[in-house]
């Protein structure tokens, strides 16, 4: 069971935001596009850490390294957009296998410190090597002409992202997957069934590391330029509170994260002068009353409603319980 | 020759603003298991505070003296605060948690302190007593600096008496190496969160306030200063006093020395080094194993 | 602190209006659509300060345009947006300004990073936008288009002004500023000119700090170890002031001669503590410029916002201002026909001279100024004294250095 329940939403999604651009006016889909690559963004993110249980602090590193291929290429080499975007993932998940191999090696805290530095290293090389990268002012692209309508370029978006959503779907039902899981909810028994665990972490991290760069990669051409604050360290913490937000455990959970948090950042820094303090007063609300997240106490909610003597435990549920548990540190 | 000793001297001074700041964190995380984002934020608002009281008391020695006594305090209420009324509710759950909680917490005083203060950058004058420098060897070396180091060392061996000598810095200590024991030995565990929280944010408070005579106060400082203390807190051992300091000071010499020899490589020297730690050594310096 | 969010800043135009504009206009002007100005900038983060005085500065123009009449009869309307010093919030704002607020004209951002992004979102969409923070010389380099135009001296411009105002008599010169692009390219510029004006001179030590450090004291023993004549900095805001306060005390200020880049909220920030007799350049200083048109400024700034103005309050108020003009001239809200206004405009703004565009980049002929930081009687804060007004045609880049930038 479980896989229609995970799917159907998805396939909705799917059909809402292709029909997107007849209902809704050029800025919205403009910011329907911005939602797509941060929701591809937090879902990479959530295969480390809702799938393997890895939190990493450093996942910036990947997105933006895969902004800066795009915008490196087209500026130094000439290499159009689309190609760039191809190569995005293979930059993106070179770095992620070489600063994996050392970070898998640690765990819970140590493993977020680890990767935080990591990324705040790349940051500093990207943001001070100005002759390479342009430093702090970016690095622009310009996307050819058929690429440069706002819905043009969101089909482009939305194809690319339904593909990479639809390959975390099916690396969460694979048994590549299951390994993950296993390996999360303890380490141990999964090393003693004869998983070598670094080597599934390690590969998660890399795929994970890729997808992002996938992200960051769709990132640059819509902004028109690549910029070092995308790998900063504020940006790696997107992720986690947009997946935190809509729930760790849903396959679905950092998508519906992700909207919330565009259309939250939108909102607050059109209309108050304090736009942290609307963010930060959001996210504490979440952690103290929602801590499975939108999407875990919607689900919660709907199996409760339904007055049937709960059947098994859906996996999202018990994850959720699981993620509650006071873990190793 | 002198001139690397006085390198090396701005180097220890700017690590013991460091030290106090980490030593605080340190302890939170090694007790709470948490790793405290606002931590940075308690910094800033302190030096804000400093502004207000420097201000206030017209400057000079009365004002800096009480600046040092009264924003440290501020701070540290807003902690025992943040302690009691946030992560106690969510203690037992996991530290991902929490980690975000206090990351919340950031983004609202960061816009806090705007709302308070303003958007613009403040400056607090030293007392004049501490504006001029001393000589070493013929060089001039700040005498503000000299205070920092001193006041530093007094911490250091402060929170080491602290630690063996008081019945709360033995429960501390047995927190940090179990902390699941000491609640099964029935210490109060509440009020020893409560504690050290409290006492971790005094420490960033007086690490703000020491530092904001001779820095600027600007909104962003609390973005600054965070990422180096954990860089400490890691190298020196997760829980450790004495690894903090050591921490701090290879930061702070290494990021002077490395200004000398390879003056834009500064900034990856602090990288590499957590880095190397982390992977030869992830318990830190001077920390225990798990 | 008063919050400016945009409800009040509505309710302010409105009521201005309301009590300035009784009886003087007739119905149909009062039913007329507002003229959209459209403001993508920093209020959160390190450039948080500089975006305040901006905000001020357009409101108050908008204020004083608004209480004449408007223009065309139409009423001036400002939305002001926060980019928080992210670029990719500069592009999405800034879109959505155009796209679904519909705004007629973008009036500049802070930072020059969001600069870049809100020239490359103007580029696209073809809307007029007038720029009075940001001033890489990549916007009016690689990245010029048509519907560009500035009133910031560009940091080509301040490198070379700096280079040329320095007295002969420096010859080892030491330089610091911030590990970022900008100083980077300024030290290059003033280098270069400083070969062309004082050819023995020589920059014998460079130090690069990362931005919003806050311990400058190894990099102030460095810069002292080299014995130099002068030292240049590039470093500016909470930077430069960690920096004078910690250079202080290693008497730096007695031991050499002490150059840089100086804002008006750093003279501000630093009250009496701000040495004497560092050289000091800056952009639009009100001080800079006497009498007529500035003092009035000041006084209508200071009942407004109960502060004195910023370089960046007076080149916000004159970006408007001038951008206002060209509407007038135009007669129109096209774009085309008020970019063609402005590229003949003939403004008149509160620096005293005439502010044209020249045709090959767009840039002002603005000037920038340099002095010795001082005591003025009427300030609570050290001033300059002994101004040296730098014009532009003197160090801008050569429209043949331009085009080669843009290859």
């Amino acid at each position: 069971m479980g896989w229609r329940r995970e799917a159907a939403p998805l396939l909705v999604l799917l059909a809402t935001m292709a029909a997107l651009p007849f209902l809704v006016g050029e800025s919205d889909v403009y910011l329907a596009n911005d939602f797509l690559i941060t929701a591809l963004f937090a879902m990479s993110f959530n295969l480390l850490l809702g799938q393997a249980g890895m939190l990493s602090f450093g996942h910036a590193a990947f997105y933006g390294l895969g902004a800066y291929t795009v915008a490196l290429l087209y500026s130094k080499l000439g290499v159009p957009i689309v190609p760039g975007i191809l190569a995005a993932p293979l930059v993106a998940g070179v770095m992620a296998l070489a600063i994996g191999f050392f970070v898998v090696r640690l765990e819970g805290m140590y493993f977020a410190m680890l990767s935080l530095s990591f990324a705040q290293l790349i940051f500093s090389v990207v943001s001070s090597w100005y002759s390479f990268t342009g430093g702090d002012n970016g690095l622009p692209v310009s996307p050819p002409d058929w690429l440069l309508p706002t819905n043009a370029y969101y089909y482009f978006t939305l194809a690319v992202v339904s593909v990479c959503i639809g390959l975390l779907f099916l690396v969460r039902r694979s048994t590549f997957g299951a390994a993950l899981a296993a390996i999360r909810e303890n380490p141990q028994r999964a090393a003693y069934l004869g998983l070598n665990v670094r080597v599934y972490q390690l590969a998660a991290f890399v795929l994970a590391g890729a997808l992002a760069g996938v992200a960051g990669s769709l990132r640059s051409p819509l902004q028109q330029m690549a910029f070092p604050s995308l790998l900063y360290w504020t940006q790696s913490a997107d992720p986690v509170l947009m997946t935190l937000a809509g729930g760790v455990g849903a396959f679905i959970g950092p998508i519906v994260g992700a909207a919330l948090f565009v259309l939250l950042t939108f909102v607050v820094t059109s209309h108050t002068d304090y736009p942290l303090f609307a963010f930060g007063a959001v996210v504490l609300v979440l952690v103290l009353f929602l801590p499975k997240g939108i999407v875990g106490t919607v689900e919660g909610w709907w199996d409760r409603r339904r007055a049937k003597p709960a059947p098994a435990t859906p996996p999202q549920a018990a994850h959720a319980a699981a993620q509650q548990e006071g873990s190793r540190p | 020759m002198t001139d690397v000793l006085i390198q090396i001297l701005s180097g220890v001074s700017r690590g013991m603003v460091l030290f106090i700041v980490a030593s605080g964190l340190t302890l939170i995380f090694g007790v709470l298991r948490v790793a405290n984002f606002a931590h940075g934020s308690f910094y800033m608002v302190a030096a804000f505070v400093t502004y207000t009281v420097t201000r206030m008391a017209g400057g000079g020695m009365p004002g800096f003296l009480a600046s040092l006594v009264i924003a440290p305090l501020c701070v540290a209420a807003l902690g025992a605060a943040i302690e009691m009324l946030l992560l106690r509710r969510i203690q037992h759950r996991d530290h991902f948690y929490q980690l975000i909680l206090t990351f919340a917490i950031t983004l609202i005083v960061a816009d806090g302190v705007k709302m308070i203060w303003g958007r613009d950058y403040r400056s607090v004058p030293r007392p004049q007593l501490l504006e001029g420098s001393i000589s070493i060897f013929g060089s001039p070396f700040p005498s503000y600096y000299v205070l920092l180091i001193v006041i530093g060392l007094v911490i250091a061996l402060a929170l080491r008496l602290m630690l063996e000598r008081t019945r709360f810095g033995k429960t501390l200590r047995a927190a940090v190496a179990d902390g699941e024991m000491v609640g099964a030995l029935g210490v109060n565990v509440p009020l020893l969160y409560t504690g050290v929280f409290t006492l971790g944010a005094w420490l960033a408070g007086l690490g703000g306030a020491l530092a904001a005579p001779v820095g600027s106060i600007a909104i962003g400082i609390d973005n600054s200063i965070i990422i180096e203390s954990f860089a400490v807190v890691i190298i020196g051992g997760v829980g450790s006093v004495s690894g903090a300091l050591v921490g701090a000071l290879v930061i702070g010499v290494l990021q002077a020395i490395g200004i000398m020899v390879a003056p834009r490589l500064a900034i990856a020297f602090i990288f590499i080094a957590l880095c190397a730690v982390l992977l030869l050594r992830p318990q830190g310096l001077l920390g225990r194993r798990a | 602190m008063t919050s400016f969010g945009t409800l009040t800043r509505r309710g302010v135009t409105a009521l201005l209006a309301a009590a300035l504009g009784a009886g003087a206009f007739t119905g149909a002007q009062a039913q007329q659509p507002p003229i959209k100005i459209g403001l993508t900038t920093d209020l959160t983060g390190i450039a948080a300060a500089y975006a305040r005085g901006q905000v001020n500065g357009v409101e108050l123009a908008i204020a004083e345009i608004n209480a004449a009449g408007g223009i065309m009869g139409r009423k001036l309307e400002l939305l002001v947006r926060d980019s928080q010093l992210r670029p990719e919030l500069g592009t999405s704002h800034t879109r959505d300004l155009i796209t679904r607020e519909k705004v007629d004209f973008l009036i500049g951002p802070d930072a020059s990073s969001v600069g870049v992004a809100v020239s490359a979102v103007a580029k696209q969409y073809k809307k007029v936008v007038v720029m009075t923070i940001p001033n890489t010389p990549r916007l009016v380099g690689e990245l010029y288009h048509p519907h560009f135009f500035t009133i910031v001296p560009s940091g080509t411009m301040l490198a070379r002004a700096m280079a040329e105002g320095l007295d002969k008599k420096y010859k080892s010169i030491a330089f610091i500023g911030g590990d970022y692009e900008a100083s980077h390219q300024a030290v290059k510029y003033f280098g270069d000119w400083l070969a062309k004006v004082n050819p023995e001179a020589k920059i014998t030590n460079t130090q690069w700090p990362k931005l919003g450090e806050p311990d400058f004291t190894p990099y102030i023993t460095q810069l002292l170890s080299s014995k130099p004549d002068l030292i240049f900095s590039y470093l500016w805001g909470s930077d430069l002031i960690a920096f004078i306060k910690q250079a202080k005390s290693y008497g730096l200020f007695e031991r050499t001669k002490f150059a840089t880049l100086l804002f008006l909220d750093d003279l501000r920030a630093l009250g009496s503590e701000m040495p004497d007799g560092i050289l000091g350049q800056m952009y639009a200083p009100p001080f800079g410029t006497k009498g007529g048109k500035m003092d009035t400024f000041i006084q209508a700034f200071n009942a407004k916002y109960n502060a004195y103005p910023s370089d960046w309050a007076v080149m916000a108020y004159d970006g408007m201002m001038l951008l206002a003009q060209g509407i007038k001239a135009a007669n129109s809200v096209d774009q085309e026909a008020v970019r063609t206004a402005l590229e003949g405009i003939k403004y008149e703004g509160l620096q005293g001279g005439v502010t044209t565009f020249r045709e090959v980049d767009h840039q002002g002929n603005v000037p920038s100024f340099l002095g010795v930081t001082g005591k003025d009687d009427k300030l609570p804060f050290k001033t300059l004294v002994d101004i040296k007004r730098i014009e532009a045609d003197k160090v801008w880049p050569t429209p043949q250095e331009i085009l080669a930038e843009r290859k």
